[in-house]
């Protein structure tokens, strides 16, 4: 699913977040977002998931303008910020119930993506009993589960310790190997070349540089 | 101590919600005063202010202590929706400015922070004083405001024993031997009792939020406890006390108003319900508040 | 996601896994009931319709008219009855939008199946508290109750109507001791719920607690919360507002309110709480 943005703006308040940003991201690559806390790159990831809606400027998916052709992307999982959860329900049954909506996998793959993500066996323990990291980690879980053509991960890093952040790697060049379209914000340098096609940098909501990383 | 009471006053005060408490009370205190005014403005002043002449002496119009401020400042208020709202709300305005803040630098973290840079005497006695403090202006300046609106238009005269029917001010009503002798005073100690309870509201919600993690009840639960308290106070006085005449005002939403209060409002009473809600505020904060952990949660 | 599918969640996590505001409402109408029959009982009455009982709960006040001598009294159990409903049902829908309910939403693809279905949601609890209320004043009342929303004469010992009480107030009244009031409280509900979406819900509460509280005061129709009380309806005293206009009013604002929220929720900024 090819993403591209035009000159968007996001204006809160009186607070400018993104300034006239544009760009294309390449279907099946991984674009990582490179920038300082409070650079705007939680924001931007907003914008292409649909949540917000840009003050001006356009956000296409596949060629139909978010917020006019339709109101989310058709197949998109997201990890922004601190991902929510019901606090009285287990890992199990917050996928589950997510799972429910579309429909489109079974148990059976809930159990493979919870493995996948290390929570085998803490996934009946009850939300609120999770740690930051089985957190984070079920965030990505509930990203990635449906086998999503976009998805956007916000800080994927964030307090895993380094078995987490090698598993994290792995399963996020397997689902840009089966074709989805990924984009992760992180101020982790380390962690975004290994991972990212390519590098966009951000500062005060306006990118200021743009690599392709040859060494993926 | 100094320094953290600085810092905590300084969040207090110079602070959004600050101004949202006083805005809305701000709003129905002038209402109040404007509707007063206008009530008191249809009244013809020469017919008001007019003498006559009883067995060859000049007799200034016995009416005249009627239409009295001390009969239409906020506190003495009777007749506007404004001024009934005041009084249901006042909970909810001295609540708004501070006493939500414990909660929020729990959860997001700040309070760790803090703790770990002071003690936790100093840092609950601060945000005590903090929320006390803003609890209380936020009452005694809406009142003040109604006070030199209200002055500006109706003249201060002194109430007559004999219009009680006007007044509303009965034996059984606080403070009403001042009422009548030195109405000022008693306006005076009305506008600081508001504010003491403003004050012990906010320090109501204060103490809720070391319990209750989620900021709607700790604003709204002084004002849904009046609330309730007054069905309850009606129901057990209608049950229980029907034939008695110990009816105590127990609801601080009505004997905090200087007239029109349904039941008796005694001193002792008030005294007595004042400290209970000061303990039921103050112990939770310092006792079970220095003990437990709270700030880890 | 389908509507139901949503409805479904919300009635689970918003209605079952909340079943304890019920339990404290009920407490509220056992309270209630309890002195509603005692107070029968002190005029030495022992018989009352189901109709009685409800009007009492439901139906509010007298006006009041600022007057020599006359003191406010503020209709304690119906304002106790609606702001308990409105504090309930305030919460909800702020904290499934700024939480999970994102993640339902955008795997949905819709903004406005979230919204419908928080309105539905809205009006199958607040519905549910009146159920809560008649079962509860049907199972108390299986001793001395007659079975019929007749209202009986001797109601006007209980609930005070003041001077304007007319000749013939016995007559049939169901639509305003049950329709109204469940009505009123859908309507000011989801219009709480829909401020909720532009404001936060403390302001959203302080809005609809003022009509609450301005209505008990002042009897004028502009106060939709008197149609919502059958003590100030033209029916049973000579001043009182009309059940056709409250209809009216609370079915424009049931629907405003809908409205707006689509309107809100199409175009508004989904962020965390923080």
């Amino acid at each position: 699913m090819s993403i591209v943005l035009k000159n968007v703006t996001k204006k809160i308040g009186r607070n400018m977040i993104i300034n006239d940003v544009s760009c294309n991201i390449e279907n099946g690559s991984i674009t990582g977002f490179k920038g300082i806390n409070g650079s705007g790159k939680t924001m931007l990831l907003r914008l292409i998931s649909g949540l917000i809606y840009p003050t001006s400027g356009t956000v296409e998916i596949d060629k139909k303008i978010l917020g006019k052709d339709i109101a989310f992307p058709e197949s998109i999982g997201i990890m922004l910020e601190n991902p929510s959860f019901i606090n009285s329900y287990s890992g199990y049954d917050n996928l589950r119930m997510l799972a429910d909506i579309k429909g489109l996998i079974d148990e059976d793959r809930i159990c493979e993506v919870m493995d996948l993500v290390g929570l085998k066996e803490n996934g009946n323990k009850k939300y609120r009993k999770f740690s930051l990291g089985m957190k984070q980690r079920l965030g990505i879980a509930a990203a990635i589960m449906e086998k999503p053509g976009i998805i956007l991960l916000d800080e994927p890093t964030n307090a895993l310790d380094e078995s987490g952040v090698k598993l994290l790697t792995e399963i996020i060049i397997a689902e840009r190997n089966r074709g989805a379209t990924i984009i992760l914000s992180s101020h982790d340098a380390q962690f975004l070349n290994k991972t990212s096609n390519r590098i966009i940098e951000i500062s005060n909501g306006k990118i200021t540089n743009e690599r392709n990383n040859y060494d993926i | 101590m100094k320094k953290m009471l600085r810092i905590e006053l300084k969040k207090a005060f110079f602070s959004k919600s600050f101004l949202a408490g006083l805005g809305i009370l701000l709003l129905l205190s002038f209402l109040s005063g404007l509707y007063m005014i206008e009530n008191w403005s249809e009244y013809n002043p020469n017919a008001i202010n007019s003498t006559y002449i009883k067995n060859g002496e000049i007799v200034i119009n016995p009416i005249i202590p009627v239409y009295s401020f001390f009969c239409a400042w906020l506190g003495g208020d009777t007749l506007s929706l404004a001024g009934t709202m005041f009084f249901y709300f006042l909970p909810v305005g001295a609540a708004l400015p501070y006493a939500w803040s414990y909660h929020t630098e729990r959860k997001c973290g700040y309070i760790k922070n803090v703790i770990t840079r002071t003690s936790r005497k100093k840092y609950y006695a601060s945000k005590s004083i903090a929320v006390f403090s803003t609890g209380a202006i936020v009452i005694l300046i809406p009142y003040i405001v109604n006070i030199f609106m209200v002055s500006a238009f109706i003249p201060c005269i002194k109430p007559w024993t004999g219009y009680n029917m006007y007044n509303f001010v009965y034996f059984g009503t606080l403070w009403s031997d001042l009422f009548f002798t030195k109405p000022i005073i008693h306006t005076l100690f009305y506008v600081l009792l508001n504010s003491l309870y403003g004050g012990l509201f906010a320090l109501l919600s204060f103490s809720i939020s070391m319990y209750i993690k989620n900021i709607i009840p700790i604003i709204f639960s002084p004002f849904l406890i009046i609330i309730i308290a007054g069905y309850l106070e009606n129901v057990i006085y209608e049950k229980y006390f029907a034939n008695s005449l110990l009816y105590y005002e127990l609801v601080p939403t009505h004997f905090l108003r200087s007239r029109d209060v349904h039941y008796m409002s005694i001193g002792w009473v008030i005294t007595i319900e004042t400290l209970i809600l000061f303990l039921v505020s103050v112990i939770p904060i310092f006792i079970i508040g220095r003990k437990w952990k709270n700030e880890l949660n | 996601m389908s509507l139901i599918k949503f409805i479904r969640f919300d009635i689970k996590n918003g209605i079952m896994r909340r079943l304890y505001v019920y339990l404290v409402y009920s407490l509220f109408i056992v309270v209630s009931v309890w002195f509603f029959q005692g107070k029968l009982h002190s005029y030495e009455i022992e018989k009352y319709s189901i109709g009685d009982c409800l009007l009492f709960l439901y139906g509010g006040a007298k006006e009041y008219v600022p007057k020599t001598g006359e003191v406010f009294e503020m209709p304690y159990l119906w304002l106790v009855n609606h702001l308990l409903i409105l504090y309930f049902t305030l919460n909800y829908t702020d904290n499934d939008l700024t939480g999970f309910g994102q993640q339902l939403i955008y795997r949905s693809g819709g903004r406005v199946i979230w919204w419908l279905s928080k309105c539905i949601w809205n009006i199958i609890m607040v519905s549910g508290f009146y159920i809560i209320g008649i079962i509860i004043t049907l199972l108390l009342g299986i001793n001395n109750a007659e079975f019929t929303l007749d209202i009986s004469e001797h109601i006007s010992y209980v609930v005070n109507f003041g001077d304007q009480l007319k000749q013939n107030h016995t007559q049939k009244i169901a639509l305003e001791i049950l329709l109204l009031p469940i009505l009123y409280s859908v309507a000011i509900s989801l219009l709480q719920m829909s401020l909720t979406l532009l404001f936060k819900p403390i302001f959203s509460y302080i809005v609809s607690s003022s009509i609450c509280l301005s209505s008990a005061y002042k009897l004028t129709p502009i106060l939709i919360g008197n149609f919502s009380m059958a003590a100030r309806n033209d029916k049973i005293v000579n001043n009182g507002v009309s059940s056709a206009l409250g209809i009216i009013s609370f079915s424009i604002i049931i629907i405003l309110s809908v409205i707006i929220g689509v309107l809100i929720i199409r175009k508004c900024n989904i962020l965390n709480k923080e």
